[in-house]
């Protein structure tokens, strides 16, 4: 059977040799330039294709990706070259069409055509609108793939291997003549991938795109991606099961992964290493992987390591990397499959063996009528998400809610609670998930002071006994009849909790275990049901995922991970939310006093939420 | 749920605040699934309508039928009934059903003026008393319904009285040791429609004292509600709906205001601020937060509370407030409140 290895390049940053005015540029940054002289273009492609050939015998299929920025400036001598250098890979490689996928990066949008356009058309609408910025780009594009180029569509092109489709997309809404961050209109994501939704139903789905949704290299949370798009799309992309993204535009090559969710940078292939501020040239080959245990990409990372000997070209050679010493991941799990046991039977003279699956020895809870499996269906989610964009209260910085509880995103709730229809706005939503998910409960805590002004409305109307307490890692800020629930468990069995934000649930089992054990002692409380304005956790959401079951427990342990291990096992609790947004976690752990750069030398603002002294 | 209903077992009578009932129908059981619909009608209405009404008639059927039902019309003006047969539902769940403070016009809308009992007490177009027999009822005392409400007030209190152990009675931000608690918390979880009625009558108090009805939102005027514990936080979020008046919680003016002071200032410079409490001891909570307001360019208008605590004397008191109840040298007999100083122990 025939292997598979995607090679991933991106930045190629063909370019002129000569500024505009025709005077020879003193250093050409990139190997790949216009001058068909200069024979170190055409040493630089043999040496790329030797190592790939090297590398991956004749049982090898290729595809390549191509991120973007295969051009400098957008011009037509580069598009020209960039249209030699990419056929002669797919003859060399034997790729075809089908196996090729090309996306333009913000390099690609021409700056000039674009003002012009502006320009002309007396300023009538907002520059990054104008189509002519993709002219030249889209002549490459029909030399390449005898098709034209959609600048409308955020999905330009798929392509299938085995089973993993590689999606292609257009981040440049917003690039014009001076430049801009990655941007894809969130409705017209949605739209284009329900389209195709059916098509890839199955499929391990890997989202491709130039700019880079995360940073490996500079010093901010969002990349080169702006703010607020960038949760809605990687929210949008999780919703539709997306587990991958693989992006260029930073030079620096990265890999990561966050909650199963895996962000793969291939850096630059083309940038010369000048300075000790640049990053070798790079790119990357995945090798599609399966065993029992699961369906991988296997993650290759080649750099251009410059020896410096006498008898070597001048850019040096091409060498595979250690990925765990430049602390990246060796591999990109795509399918999880689940274990399968084999139980006997005993009857006698022969053996029978039956399997069944471990997913059925869980009792964590499922609701059968949780109608807003797909938050995105939920409009009170749109209706809320927007308010926030529009308040600005969701904030990028470092907040520290405890030594272990850390993060570099915060919902400033208490905001949103502020004007009294956004206000009443948030109550119903609340109860709005009551009542369509048909929750049965006895009881109703409103936890915090946010989530005490949510429940009341929920309170009121289905008329039950209602307490409030604080927030279980703020207890000792509170006043001592505030840390009471004033009143007994005389037989309430199912506890309805309504909070403003769950992230992991631990504050919530910290309440259940440390703060009220009697109260919600599991002779007397069956089910747990939590609602929260809003999810900031990475889950996939599944119903009760975030529950404390000994499966996550050993799955932690397997990374790592022991904040939890000293939480017992509690699976009564279901987990419900309006809207979601991601809240980036503090990498850092419970000695980050020491290790985190920023809290030990004061670099910058640390928002503590609790008495650190205490 | 029926919030406004007190029962008086020396004259097996209830009364019911229908302003009460309507504006708690208004602010919290209308269904209203438009997320671009987020108005509510609040204090404001004095139209009552039929599923008020209908309301109360369901409350009783799970009631043991009493000698008197008194139902009380003041701030009502007008009402909505495409079936008036529900007041005559009502009238069979008691022995005597009476309207205070309604108007002719009500009384005709009704149906029932036909019943024209000698008891009935007029003042120009408003029936004090009106009763639904023909007989007469000198012998039927109605109840003040304020002085009814204090007393029931106060016997709820004492239901939350608290004898503090001595390792426990130093108050939580104020430099004196008490004795007894009010934990207003446990009237709050233990008597929820009671409560819910406590803050409306707030409500109308605070809407009288503040002028809150002749305030324009188009120019900023309306008061907005400060709350900063979770106590007032719950009393701030049924006040938002019943005054539609916006709120403002900042959670403890503790370790989290550091974030406020790097993260824009929440406080609006210009706009008034009423700060709400559960309880007002010394008034320290209150004054920090007064601070608090007025340093960030706010406007401080007043305190509301539902307990106060007469430390000064009333012609010594310049602070602007309302409340529901006052713990008063007269009153403190049945409390017992204590505010203790080292110098006393």
């Amino acid at each position: 059977m025939r292997k598979k290895a995607i090679i991933h390049i991106s930045d190629l940053h063909v370019m002129l040799p000569t500024f505009r005015n025709l005077e020879p540029k003193k250093e050409i940054k990139s190997w790949f330039n216009t001058n068909n002289n200069d024979l170190d273009v055409e040493r630089y492609l043999d040496k790329f294709i030797e190592i790939i050939k090297s590398t991956y015998d004749e049982d090898y299929d290729f595809s390549i990706l191509v991120t973007g920025d295969i051009t400098d400036e957008a011009q037509d001598e580069e598009f020209s070259k960039a249209t030699e250098i990419i056929n002669r890979l797919k003859s060399e490689l034997n790729v075809n069409n089908d196996n090729l996928l090309i996306v333009p990066g913000d390099h690609d949008v021409n700056w000039r055509d674009c003002e012009n356009a502006f320009e002309s058309d007396d300023r009538q609408k907002k520059s990054y609108l104008y189509k002519e910025k993709y002219n030249r780009f889209s002549n490459f594009y029909k030399e390449i793939y005898e098709t034209d180029f959609d600048y409308e569509k955020v999905i330009l092109k798929e392509i299938i291997i085995e089973n993993i489709v590689f999606i292609g997309m257009n981040s440049n809404y917003k690039i014009d003549f001076c430049g801009g961050n990655g941007f894809i209109k969130k409705k017209q994501l949605i739209e284009e991938l329900s389209q195709i939704k059916e098509k890839y139903n199955g499929y391990s789905k890997i989202a491709v795109f130039h700019h880079n949704i995360t940073p490996f290299y500079q010093n901010n949370t969002n990349g080169q991606w702006d703010k607020d798009n960038r949760i809605e799309v990687l929210e949008v992309l999780k919703s539709f099961q997306f587990k991958v993204v693989m992006f260029g535009n930073e030079h620096t090559t990265g890999s990561k992964e966050e909650d199963q969710f895996y962000y793969v940078g291939a850096g630059s292939l083309g940038m010369k290493l000048l300075t000790d501020k640049d990053a070798p040239p790079s790119f990357k080959v995945y090798n599609v992987f399966e065993d029992n245990s699961h369906y991988s990409l296997e993650q290759n990372l080649f750099h251009l390591i410059n020896s410096n000997k006498n008898n070597s070209t001048s850019f040096g050679k091409w060498g595979i990397q250690n990925l765990i010493q430049l602390d990246e991941i060796n591999e990109i799990i795509l399918i999880q499959k689940p274990k399968i046991e084999a139980t006997e039977t005993n009857i006698i003279g022969d053996k029978e063996i039956s399997i069944e699956a471990e997913n059925s020895k869980q009792n964590i809870p499922k609701k059968e009528n949780y109608p807003y499996q797909n938050y995105l269906d939920n409009k009170y989610h749109h209706k809320i998400f927007s308010r926030v964009k529009e308040l600005k209260i969701f904030h990028s910085g470092h907040f520290h809610w405890s030594d272990n509880s850390k993060a570099h995103n915060w919902i400033e709730v208490a905001k949103l609670l502020n004007d009294k229809e956004d206000v009443l706005l948030c109550k119903k939503a609340i109860l709005d998930i009551v009542e369509k998910s048909e929750i049965e409960f006895d009881f109703i805590i409103g936890l915090g002071i946010e989530g005490n002004i949510l429940a009341t409305r929920t309170a009121i109307v289905k008329n039950k006994p209602y307490s409030f307490l604080p927030y279980s890692y703020r207890y000792e800020d509170h006043a001592d009849y505030e840390q009471r629930l004033s009143i007994k468990n005389n037989g309430f069995e199912k506890i309805l909790i309504i909070t403003d934000v769950v992230h992991d649930g631990n504050t919530i089992r910290n309440l259940i275990n440390d703060k009220e054990p009697l109260f919600f002692d599991k002779s007397k409380v069956k089910e747990i049901h939590v609602i929260s304005l809003f999810y900031s956790g990475k889950d996939e959401y599944e119903l009760g995922l975030i529950n404390m079951t000994q499966e996550k427990k050993e799955k932690e342990k397997d990374k790592n991970n022991l904040k939890h291990q000293h939480q017992p096992i509690e699976e009564r609790i279901q987990f419900y939310f309006v809207s979601k947004m991601i809240v980036e976690t503090c990498p850092y752990g419970s000695d980050f006093r020491e290790t985190c750069m920023i809290v030990k030398h004061k670099l910058d603002c640390v928002h503590e939420f609790y008495d650190a002294n205490k | 749920m029926v919030i406004s209903a007190i029962f008086n077992k020396t004259t097996e009578s209830v009364y019911i605040n229908l302003h009460a009932e309507q504006s708690f129908t208004g602010s919290f059981l209308i269904f209203n699934d438009d997320i671009e619909n987020n108005i509510i009608e609040g204090v404001y209405q004095s139209l009552l309508k039929e599923d008020t009404v209908k309301r109360i008639n369901d409350f009783f059927d799970s009631e043991k039928k009493t000698k008197l039902l008194v139902l009380d019309f003041n701030y009502i003006d007008d009402i909505q009934l495409n079936k008036p047969d529900l007041f005559v539902s009502l009238k069979e769940k008691t022995e005597l059903l009476t309207f205070i403070n309604i108007n002719k016009e009500i009384i005709d809308k009704v149906g029932v003026s036909f019943f024209n009992s000698p008891s009935n007490i007029t003042n120009g177009n408003i029936y004090e008393q009106f009763f639904l027999t023909e007989k007469e009822c000198n012998e039927i005392q109605i109840l003040g319904t304020d002085e009814l409400f204090e007393n029931v007030f106060l016997q709820k209190l004492i239901e939350c009285k608290e004898t503090q152990d001595s390792g426990k009675k130093k108050h939580h931000s104020s430099s004196v040791y008490l004795p007894v608690f009010l934990d207003l918390k446990k009237m709050m979880i233990n008597e929820r429609p009671f409560f819910i009625y406590v803050v409306y009558m707030l409500a109308m108090k605070m809407r009288i004292k503040w002028e809150i009805d002749d305030l324009d939102e188009q120019e900023n005027n309306k008061p907005i509600l400060f709350c900063q514990n979770l106590n007032s936080s719950y009393i701030a979020s049924i006040l938002s709906s019943f005054l539609k008046l916006d709120l403002l919680s900042m959670d403890h003016i503790g370790p989290i205001n550091k974030v406020y002071s790097n993260l824009k200032n929440r406080i609006q410079e210009g706009l008034n601020y009423i700060v709400i409490s559960d309880l007002v001891c010394l008034g320290t909570e209150v004054k920090i937060c007064k601070n608090v307001i007025n340093y960030s360019g706010g406007k401080y208008i007043g305190n509301a509370s539902i307990v106060r605590v007469e430390t000064l004397h009333p012609e010594d008191d310049y602070s602007n407030y309302e409340y529901i109840f006052k713990i008063t040298k007269e009153n403190n007999s049945e409390i017992g409140y204590v505010i203790e100083t080292a110098l006393m122990q």
